[in-house]
Order: structure tokens, then sequence, then C-alpha cells
């Protein structure tokens, strides 16, 4: 367990290959096909499946269900937003930052890696008394950790303007940009897996005990997996963030938590091309649905405007197939050419 | 700081930890018998708050409609297992937490779209909120009900986890469910029983909550959900003497925090109330657990 | 004799895996059996299976007359079949007296269950000293003892055990064995024993089957399993 096996690393290449052709295809259809609203959905389909990788890239080598990446989601989207903010904006908007922080006007490479290094620190600091809580708690303990970073950006105002929320973020996102960010994160999610590290999560995953007793320390495993995922999650929200120009805290709240689980779940948690999948079925279910959910009429019934209907909706659906399926559509399968018999 | 002062600031530590003893209380049975926290725990102490509203609302008086508080709060429990665990049963737990998740979101959507999204205030009786003047010390009526009414409960609890045969079989279950399957004790009835009782806890503490805080709002749930966990993560988990010791640690972590902090960041007091935790935790991984097996043996 | 226990190709195993392949066996009003075999031989996994903590796949399991397969654990009890499973299994954190009480929980009588109580106190004496104490507390042994005490309250007419020497010195062996043969004699009570030491099992049972990789490779009476010298033979390292 301490090299890469090569054939796992061929089955994630080839699986890398192939999800990388998908981005491509959606890219190709959003530069030259589509029209500006369905090629703007396009691009948030990949930004959005770049962070339900992120978040599958802990949860389904670990076994454990996270509610606090989108923690990380936030942290990201806001050290990204903010380094990224022309100076005079800052200065208009939020005049009590620091002044380094103030003169900073990050290009997009530079914008991504602040956002990487702090929610890096961030997640090191949560993440030592998380792995080592008992297997059970840990989901919890990440709906804790989400409920907290909400409460400190709900209520620092002289950094994230509290519930008004950041806004004249610049756009320094193309299609090209987005499409890079899915396929670099896919490829490491994939690979991930297949490293020894992620062989060892995975073997914690299946028995804690047993994997304690084959000598693999489990807390300090967890705590890879948390970090890896992190700064995955990292650069997606920076992308997320360069992408979307204003955003506030509600935005990384539990609406978003489920949105993004709901995603990863129906997919199936245990493959990156159920995370995918999920994505793409969740987006196609919510744009279905937002006609209806501003109201609609029924012959001469006017339907008032429904708030929460997709939600609703999708929370009903998840139930449904959690018992119709309970390791989602994928389970632990990935997209791959099919085997040749031996 | 004045005696008094103190006195007054530990019986509402002593009450609030109460009610935090009385939720972790009804999260940790149903954790302690199947190895899984329910997520949707906090709706059951809203689904009470409104069954509650539209009663007193309607004239009924509030302690009155308490009772019908607690049983809607059983009965929402039930309807949890029944929508969220039992078809799953067996699944892998990711599967089960996240089906509880989404009841918890479906009926939060539920109640904003339906009643409204936001909070509705709860008339409670005055004279609850009077306070018995004991010579130099004013003792708040609330809290003293709060603390009679929590002991009452936990005692009563206590009784028949020892004394009655269900009850026995449930702390069997908290330790081996299968050997207690195989001592003849039917799984999806121990399983019932404990998700009743984690109504009545929950149904009782949601009360007593109400009346603390006077309001119901779709997400009101939420706070005792966490508080909850934090108590039974601080009590060293999957034990309940170590749930009501962990309920009471946080009341006075949080009691102490308010106290002691600058106003400026008392509105952050619930986030580094968590940090204090996670540095207990950080130090002490397995809670108080220690202290409540020192009581157990 | 009477059949007690008529088990006929039973199938069973994990998930996808099958452990125990095509099983028959019979157990007499009685008799003590006792079923030997190596690690991982699939001892336990039979037991499981007649407990109906884990489903046979195929088969048929007839008890006392009924077919009680694909039963579920608790209805199997109450109908006088109950295992003493392997390593114990006691409820630690409860007291000796709960643990009895929990074993006497399948039953309506449970004022005649006191009484046995009374009766299983004189066989087991150190139980009845150490009612009051956690039963986590107690030695390796004595745990031993609780644990069939324990399965004994349900009143079973079938008491299945599995390997009820494990972890115990050889003079405590020869304890709990001597107190299983007891059980037989006075109360009459049919016994399937599982066990690794074969001498001091073959010792007490009537009769034998040697289980290897899911299968009977042989049966008998003691005394002709006794000759086959399974320690050489069948139980020795590899299991081929
Ligand atoms: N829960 C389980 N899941 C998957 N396989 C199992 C499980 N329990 C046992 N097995 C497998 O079934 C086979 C038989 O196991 P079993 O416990 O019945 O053996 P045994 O004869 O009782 O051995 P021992 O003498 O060591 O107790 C073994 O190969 C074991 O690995
Ligand atoms: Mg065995």
């Amino acid at each position: 367990m301490n090299t890469f096996s090569r054939r796992r690393l061929r089955n994630a290449f080839i699986t890398w290959a192939m999800l990388a052709t998908v981005f491509l295809v959606v890219t190709l259809l959003a530069e030259f096909v589509l029209d500006r609203g369905q090629s703007r959905m396009a691009t948030e389909f990949m930004i959005l499946a770049s962070l339900v990788v992120a978040i599958q890239s802990y949860v389904g080598n670990s076994g454990l269900l996270s509610f606090g990446h989108v923690a990380f989601f936030a942290v990201g989207a806001y050290i990204a937003g903010l380094a990224a903010m022309s100076p005079e904006k800052k200065e208009q908007f939020l005049p009590n930052l620091p002044d380094w922080v103030i003169s900073l006007e990050a290009s997009l490479p530079l914008a991504i890696l602040i956002a990487v290094i702090g929610v890096a620190i961030f997640a090191a600091f949560t993440g030592v008394p998380i792995s080592r809580m008992h297997q059970s708690v840990i989901p919890m303990a990440t709906l804790a950790l989400l409920v907290m970073t909400h409460t400190v950006v709900n209520l620092w105002d002289d950094v994230t303007r509290g519930t008004r929320g950041l806004v004249s973020v610049p756009d320094l996102v193309t299609t090209w940009t987005v499409f890079a960010t899915a396929v670099a994160i896919t490829g490491a999610a994939l690979l991930y897996a297949a490293s020894p590290a992620g062989l060892r999560l995975q073997v914690v995953r299946e028995d804690p005990i047993a994997a304690a007793a084959l000598g693999i320390r489990v807390a300090a495993t967890r705590f890879t997996g948390w970090m890896v995922s992190a700064v995955l999650m990292a650069i997606g929200s920076a992308v997320w963030a360069l992408n979307s120009l204003a955003f506030g805290p509600e935005q990384f709240f539990f609406a978003q938590t489920f949105s993004l689980l709901a995603m990863l779940i129906i997919g199936g948690t245990g493959s990156v091309t159920g995370a995918i999948a999920g994505t793409a079925i969740v987006s196609v279910i919510n744009e279905s649905l937002r006609g209806l959910e501003r109201g609609f009429a029924i012959g001469p019934i006017q339907v008032p405007e429904l708030p929460g209907l997709i939600q609703l909706v999708v929370a009903l659906a998840l139930l449904l197939l959690l018992i119709w399926r309970p390791a989602g559509l994928f389970g632990n399968r990935e997209l791959s050419i099919p085997r040749r018999r031996r | 700081m004045t005696v008094e002062l103190l006195v007054q600031q530990l019986i509402n530590a002593l009450s609030l930890g109460s009610i935090y003893a009385l939720l972790a209380l009804g999260l940790a049975v149903v954790y302690s018998v199947l190895g899984l926290l329910n997520f949707a725990y906090g709706e059951i102490i809203t689904i009470a708050g409104y069954c509650m509203f539209f009663l007193v609302s309607g004239g009924m008086d509030f302690w009155y409609a308490a009772i019908f508080g607690v049983i809607a709060a059983i009965a929402t429990s039930l309807l949890i297992q029944l929508v969220a665990f039992r078809p799953l049963r067996g699944a892998p737990a990711n599967a089960v937490i996240f089906a509880s998740f989404a009841v918890s979101i479906i009926i939060k959507a539920l109640i904003s779209n339906v009643i409204s999204p936001r909070p509705r205030g709860i008339p409670v009786p005055s004279w609850v909120d009077g306070v018995i003047q004991l010579g130099s010390f004013r003792l708040p009526i609330l809290a003293l009900i709060t603390i009679a009414i929590a002991v009452v409960a936990m005692v009563a609890l206590t009784w028949a986890l020892h004394y009655s045969t269900p009850g026995l079989a449930i702390r069997a279950a908290a330790e081996d469910f299968t050997v207690t399957r195989l001592m003849g004790a039917p799984a999806g009835r121990l399983i019932l029983l404990a998700f009743v009782l984690s109504g009545i806890l929950a149904g009782i503490a949601g009360v007593l909550w109400i009346a603390r805080t006077g309001s119901v709002s779709p997400a009101m749930g939420f706070t005792p959900l966490l508080q909850s966990f934090i108590a039974i993560v601080l009590g060293g988990l999957g034990n309940l003497r170590g749930a009501v010791i962990g309920g009471f640690a946080l009341a006075f972590i949080e009691v102490a925090l308010q106290v002691l902090l600058p106003t400026a960041v008392v509105p952050f007091t619930a986030a580094l109330t968590l940090v204090a935790v996670v540095v207990i935790l950080y130090f002490r991984p397995q809670g108080f657990s220690k202290l409540a097996q020192e009581r157990v043996a | 004799m009477d059949t007690l226990l008529d088990v006929r190709g039973l199938v069973a195993g994990y998930g996808p895996i099958t452990v125990l392949h095509e099983l028959s066996l019979h157990v007499g009003r009685g008799e003590i059996v006792a079923i030997l075999g190596a690690n991982g031989a699939g001892k336990s996994t039979l037991l499981q299976a007649l407990v109906g903590m884990i489903r046979p796949t195929a088969g048929a399991v007839a008890f006392d007359g009924h077919d009680v397969n694909g039963n579920s654990p608790e209805q199997i009890v109450r109908r006088g079949m109950t295992l003493v499973p392997e390593g114990r299994r006691i409820f630690s954190k409860l007291s000796v007296m709960e643990n009895l009480r929990m074993g006497a929980y399948s039953r309506r009588d449970r004022a005649v269950a006191l009484e046995q109580m009374d009766r299983y106190f004189e066989l087991f004496p150190v139980l009845a000293d150490r009612r009051n104490q956690a039963a986590g507390t107690l030695s390796g042994g004595e745990q031993q003892q609780l644990a069939i005490c324990r399965a004994l309250l349900s009143n079973p007419s079938l008491l299945l055990l599995d390997e009820p020497s494990l972890g115990l010195a050889p003079v405590i062996v020869d304890k709990v064995f001597e107190l299983i043969a007891t059980l037989r004699d006075e109360t009459g009570l049919t016994i399937v024993l599982v066990e690794q030491s074969v001498v001091d099992a073959l010792e007490i049972a009537d009769r034998a089957y040697v289980l290897s990789n899911g299968r009977f490779t042989a049966e008998g009476t003691s005394e002709q399993i006794a000759e086959l010298d399974l320690e050489a033979n069948y139980l020795g390292g590899d299991n081929a």
C-alpha cells in the first residue's frame, strides 16, 4: 500500500480521459453552439461539478459524509473575491480592511493560490480535531463547522460586508478556464483515489479497526483526505467566485450544502463519475423547476410563488432514490472502457 | 461579581443545562441503539413548537398546549423513523444520515411555504417571567420550573431504563444490538421505542426551550440539534450519563463566555463556544467520558 | 431417537460470499452433538444461520417440528433455540442480574424465570455472589458462565454453544465442560457444541460432525471421530 499500483493508475487515467472529453464537449458547445444563457448554464455546471468532485474526494474515499465543505467553499470564495477585487472598490465597500489587503489586486492564478493557502490553513486547524473523532460523529461535527463559519461570515462586517455580501468582484474567468479547472480537479481527485494515501483511506473506510491493526494511522489518513479535498474545494471556490461576481453568506449555508450533497449522493458518493453525473441531473431538475418556483397558472387557478419548491422536489426525489439505491446511481463504478476478457 | 449575581448566573446555567441535558438525552438514546445521529432531530422541536403556537393562538392555555406539543414531538419522531430510518435499514450510514438531513430540509421548506418563513411569537403566561425574591436573591420562576421538570424527567427515565424490561433492553441494545435480538428483543420494536423516548425528551426540552425563547420559526430546530450534538460529544459518545454531563458542561461554558466576554464579541458566543469545545476535545478526545464511566462503576 | 433439529441442504454466507455449502445435519433430543473444524471452517456461520442472525440462501431448517428457516432471531429464541455466541458477548456495562434478566426477555412467565434463576445460582455460585456487579468486571471464566446462564434463562430446549472454551485456562475449560455435561444429565437439555479443543469436546459429546471449508467431511459417534486423529488430518495447519 505504499506504492502506486499501475493498474489503478491506468484505470484512473482512462476515466480521466473520458470525463475530460465530456467537459470538452460541454465547453465546445458553450463556446460555439449554445446561446448566452445556455452557455452560462454550461459553465456553471462545470464549476459545480468541480466542487462536487472536490467533496467526493473526501466523502467517497473516507466514507464520511461532510457538511463542512461548504465552509471551505465560503472561505475560498471570499478570499479569492477579496484578493482579486480592485483597490478602489475595496476602498469604497470595505474601507476597514487592512491596507495590505486593500492594495492587493490579484490575477486569477494568484487569487487561486491565495485562496488555496487560506483554505488549507483553515482546513488544517479544523481537520485535526475532526479527524480524531469517532466516525459516527464526524458528519455532525462538519455540520457544526458549517454553522460556525456561516456565523462568522455573516457577522464580520469589516471583511465580508455581512449579509450584504461582496460585490464588484472582477470577472477573470472564461469558459476555457472553467474547463481547465474541472479537468484538473477531476484528474486530481482520480489520482488521489488511486494513490497509496487514497487507498489507505479506503481501507479505513471499510473497517477502521482492522485498518489500525494493519498499522494504518487512521486519524492521519483521514486528515490527508480532508486536506486534499479542501485544496480542491478552494480551487473550485475561487473560480466560482470570480465567475459569480457578487455573493453573500446565504449562498454558503444549508441550501447550498444540501444542493451539492444531493448532487453527490444521487450520482453515488463512491465515484467521480457519479459525482459529475449527479451534478448534471440535479442541474437539469433545478433548471426545469426554476420557472415553476416563481409561480404559475393552471387554467384559471394562479399558483403563487413557491420558494423552496426545488429543494422540496429534490429532497423527495432523493429520499425515494436512497430507498431504491442506497449507494446512488453509480455506486463505486467509474466510467471506463468495457473490460476485455482474458 | 457579587454573590447574588453569581447565584443568578448559576441558576441560569443550571436551567439552560437542564434543557441541553434533556435534548442531548433524546439524541443520544437513538444514537445508542442505532449508532446513527438523527439529523432531523431539531425538527421534532420545531413541529412541537408550531403545534403549541396554533393551540395557544386558538386560546388554549400554554401548559395544556405543552402537553400536545410533547405528543406532536413523539409523532414527529416516529414519522422521521418511518420515512428516513426504517426504509434504509442496513443501508450505508451516509445514506441514512443524508435521508434524515433531507427530511429536515423538507419539514423546514414545508413550514416556510405553508405557514410563513418568518418567526412567530408564542405568548408565555406572564407569571412565568416573574421572580421569587429570597432575601437578596432573585430566583427566576421559569428557571426553577425548568430545573424541576428536567429533574423529574431524568429521574423517570433512569427508573424506566433500569427497572422496566423494555428499558433494560434499550440499554442492552446500546451495548450489543445483535445479542439483544438473540435474547428475544424484537429489533423493530426496540428502535421504535428509542424513537418514542427521543420524541418525549425532545418534546419536553422543546416546550421548555419555547417557554424561554417565546417564539417559533422554521429553522428553530437547528440550535437545539447542534447543542445536543455538542453535549453528547463532550460527554463521551453513546452513553446516556455522558449526555447529561455534556449538556450541563456546555451550558456552563456558554454562560461563562457570555458573562466574561466583552459585549462586542457576544454575537459570536455560539461560534466561540464551539471553539472552546473543540479545544476541550483536542486535549480529551473522549470528552468527559472518563468522568461518566467513573460514576457508573 | 426423536429428532429435535433437522437441517437439510443449508447454504449460507455473507453477501456474495457463500461460506456453507449444502450442509445437512440432525440432532436428537437430549443429545450433545459436537461440531469440529479449523479456523474459518464456517462453524460460527452455521450457528448464526441456525438462529437467524444470517439468512440462509437455500435449504430447510426444521426445529421441533416447525420450519424455522428465515425466521428472525427473536422468533427463534421463542421457539426454544438459544445461542451462546462466540466470545461470550455479555453486556459488560449491565450488572450480572440485568444480564440474566435480559436472558429471560423472551419469556412470558417471568416469575417462573426468577425461581429458575435461584436454581441456576446453585449451579453458578459465583454469579450469585456478584449479582450486582457490572458484568464487565467478571473474569473470563465467570463471564462464560454468565453467558451460558443467560442463555439458559430463555428456557431453551436446544442450546448452541460457540467455542465456550475460547480464551479460558485449561482448568477452567474442564469446569465449563463439566457444567455442560451436568446440564444435559440433569435437565435433559439438547446441546450443539462448536469447539476447537477436539479432545475435550469429544469426551462429552455423543456424536460429532467435522466441518472443513463449509462442508461436512466426516460424521459419526464420538468414538468414531476420535479415531480419525483429527488434529493431524483435518485441523492441523493448512486447511487444504
Ligand atoms: N461478517 C462476515 N463477513 C464476511 N465474511 C465473513 C464474516 N464472518 C465470517 N466470514 C468468513 O466466513 C468464513 C467462516 O467464518 P466462521 O466465523 O464461520 O469460521 P469459524 O469456523 O467459526 O472459525 P473460528 O474457529 O475462527 O471461529 C471465514 O472465511 C470468514 O472469513
Ligand atoms: Mg467461530
